[in-house]
């Protein structure tokens, strides 16, 4: 399940910075001059996308001229992966569905995912936490949880 | 001053602060005492609970997840050799042997005393010489705070790890994250993409919660199979009379080293309590014995790193510049209860400063009663289920996020910004600077406009100012001693 990446990922990032910098100056090509101050909306913007720009190159030069390749270890990338899209996922739904079930599914099936079998602690864990937090915020702290599909009961 | 301290004490515990530090050590020393799980982490996924209570007991709440949180960090480097924060480091030299000689229940008395008692000194020295700096800092203009935020963004310097470019990278980025939203001079809305939710910017607790929290998690799932080292039984708890007077030499030049070192910006609990180590072995008649499981090896860094936690405040409460992750945290989470970090907060809300301050004080006593009585208990916590409250982080991260505003676009930007953290951490971009960056960058702007309008747009009113020349000196001493120390970290790979 372990694995290592190895490549010259400041090249890549520092690419990134480079292109972030001209985003930033054609996003705020169009922006009005002051009508207060001596500063535009522009200037601060265009300020920071230069220094990332330079150091951008800074990082490119640097990455090809050390060829200092970092060793990038991922260990269980698939579960880290899975509970990403698990979180994507709860976050999608809790809107629709409402926020005790999709809190239980997602509180059930990364328990699952992260290794617990013990069947009590996949069913009881899910049920008192999704019943606690919502015992917490709503009725303590006066959170209003999404209710989805139960907001027309 | 000393009856604004007074009133800080009445007021903490008739309106509802000392039950809320109380819990919120409870908690931090739970969370402190998990490995893989900081007090930072800690502080940020509580902050959505502090709103909804008067920010006195809101900021006690995070004290006491602070202060607990770094005293928590010693209980399994003593009892599982492993720091449970990465200000227990230097603890695990000599706690775990001791723990290992049968002698788990000194070790952790030891750690607890020193703890409380540094605690109580870098408290005390908050107390009286914040309030002095506050005063020096009500004279600051915006000219002033500009190159205040920049002395602060140079701290990036100091919290970048191995590569000071990377550091920077990070910090620009985080500056460039705060740039969306109004523009705080013209009021133009800038990189919204017509979105709403933009137009104010993005909002900083579910960032915090993102980087700090979710981040955490994820590196904790991805250990989920790793198993966890067996743990030191405890069997008698205490000290002898002539043991803590043989100790307290140690546990009072720590609590020194501790607060000086949380007050100078870009350092932090774990530098403290390395540093405290080192002049407790260098000044030590028997300096051999250290790393055999001696108490004067427990006692300077459990000391330092309590008493590091309020030195560290010192530049967080009087100028609103956080020195590390920790205080860069809780600095957000005092904007989060509305109340502007700085000089200000001194003079419009001394009643609040000194509770805070009387809360730190106080936060010591709990540790003291907590540790000593309730050691067995959260030693008992060590065995809890590590995937089980990986899994309740990410839900209480997520709601948290939601819960500020009641909407869901806050939980895809913690989302967003775990992952961020995450992929950050791996390739070596540190992310307290992103963190700096967000909360100095509408500081650096607003007044950079304002320094302008007052100057008539010349750039001399940065140069002409005595306070002005005073920031520029240390500025440029700041980013000298920061390239010389990389330099010197590079050489020593």
């Amino acid at each position: 399940m372990e694995s290592k990446n190895k490549g010259n990922y400041d090249l890549i990032i520092g690419g990134i910075g480079l292109l972030v910098c001209i985003i930033v100056y054609l996003l705020t090509n169009n922006y009005p001059s002051p009508h207060v101050g001596y500063i535009s909306a522009a200037t601060f913007p265009r300020l920071l996308s230069t220094l990332i720009g330079v150091l951008g190159v800074v990082l490119m030069i640097q990455s090809i001229y050390t060829k200092n390749n970092i060793k990038i270890q991922f260990k269980n990338s698939k579960i880290v992966i899975t509970v990403i899209i698990a979180l994507i996922l709860y976050a999608l739904t809790i809107k629709y569905i409402g926020f005790e079930i999709t809190t239980v599914c997602f509180i059930f099936f990364t328990l699952y995912l992260l290794g617990i079998k013990k069947l009590s602690y996949l069913i009881f864990t899910p049920i008192i936490t999704t019943l606690l937090i919502q015992y917490i915020f709503k009725n303590i702290l006066g959170v209003a949880l999404p209710v989805g599909i139960f907001s027309i009961i | 001053m000393l009856s604004l301290l007074f009133e800080g004490f009445y007021n903490l515990f008739t309106g509802g602060g000392a039950p809320m530090l109380l819990l919120g050590m409870i908690v931090g020393t739970i969370i402190g005492a998990l490995p893989g799980l900081t007090a930072t982490m800690g502080i940020a996924l509580l902050i959505p609970f502090t709103y909804v209570l008067p920010p006195a007991s809101g900021l006690s709440l995070l004290i006491g997840i602070f202060a607990g949180g770094i005293y928590g960090g010693s209980i399994s480097a003593i009892l599982l050799n492993t720091p449970g924060t990465p200000a227990g480091g230097a603890t695990v030299l000599d706690g775990y042997p001791l723990a290992q000689k049968g002698q788990a229940g000194k070790a952790l008395a030891v750690s607890t005393i020193a703890s409380a008692l540094g605690g109580t000194i870098g408290a005390l020295i908050l107390t009286f010489l914040a309030p002095q700096i506050a005063k020096i800092a009500l004279m600051f203009g915006p000219p002033e705070y500009v190159l205040l935020a920049i002395y602060g963004l140079t701290m990036i310097s100091f919290v970048s790890g191995k590569s000071l470019i990377k550091g920077y990278f990070s910090g620009l980025f985080g500056l460039l994250i705060a740039t969306i939203g109004l523009d705080p001079i013209n009021g133009y809305p800038r990189f919204t993409f017509g979105n709403l939710n933009l137009l104010n910017g993005i909002n900083l607790l579910p960032v915090l919660i993102g980087l700090f929290a979710v981040t955490q998690a994820l590196e904790c799932a991805e250990t989920y199979d790793e198993e966890r080292p067996a743990q030191a039984a405890i069997k008698s708890i205490g000290i002898t009379l002539r043991e803590f007077i043989s100790i307290l030499p140690t546990i009072i030049k720590s609590a020194f080293i501790g607060t000086f070192v949380g007050a100078v910006p870009g350092t932090g609990t774990d530098i403290a309590a390395f540093l405290a180590y080192g002049e407790a072995k260098r000044s030590s008649k028997h300096p051999e014995k250290f790393g055999t499981g001696i108490i004067e090896g427990i006692a300077a860094p459990e000391s330092s790193n309590n008493a590091c936690v309020n030195g560290a405040m010192i530049p967080m409460f009087t100028l609103g510049i956080p020195g590390e992750a920790a205080t860069a945290v809780m600095l957000g989470g005092l904007m989060v209860l509305g109340l502007q970090p700085g000089p200000l907060l001194f003079r419009d809300n001394p009643q609040i400063i000194y509770t805070v301050f009387a809360s730190t004080i106080t936060s010591n006593i709990f540790m003291l009663i907590l540790g000593l009585l309730g050691i067995r208990l959260f030693a008992k916590v060590l065995s809890l289920p590590k995937n089980v409250i990986t899994t309740l982080i990410f839900v209480l991260a997520i709601i948290g996020s939601y819960s500020m505003r009641n909407n869901l676009f806050d939980i895809w930007i913690t989302i967003i910004f775990g992952i961020l953290g995450y992929f950050m951490n791996k390739y070596q971009y540190p992310i307290p600077p992103v963190l700096l960056g967000i909360i100095l960058g509408p500081m650096v702007e607003s007044n950079l406009g304002r320094a302008l309008l007052i100057s008539h747009g010349s750039y001399t009113v940065f140069f002409t100012r005595p306070i002005s020349v005073f920031f520029i000196v240390i500025i440029v001493f700041s980013l000298v001693s920061a390239y010389r120390s990389s330099k010197k970290e590079v050489n020593n790979i």
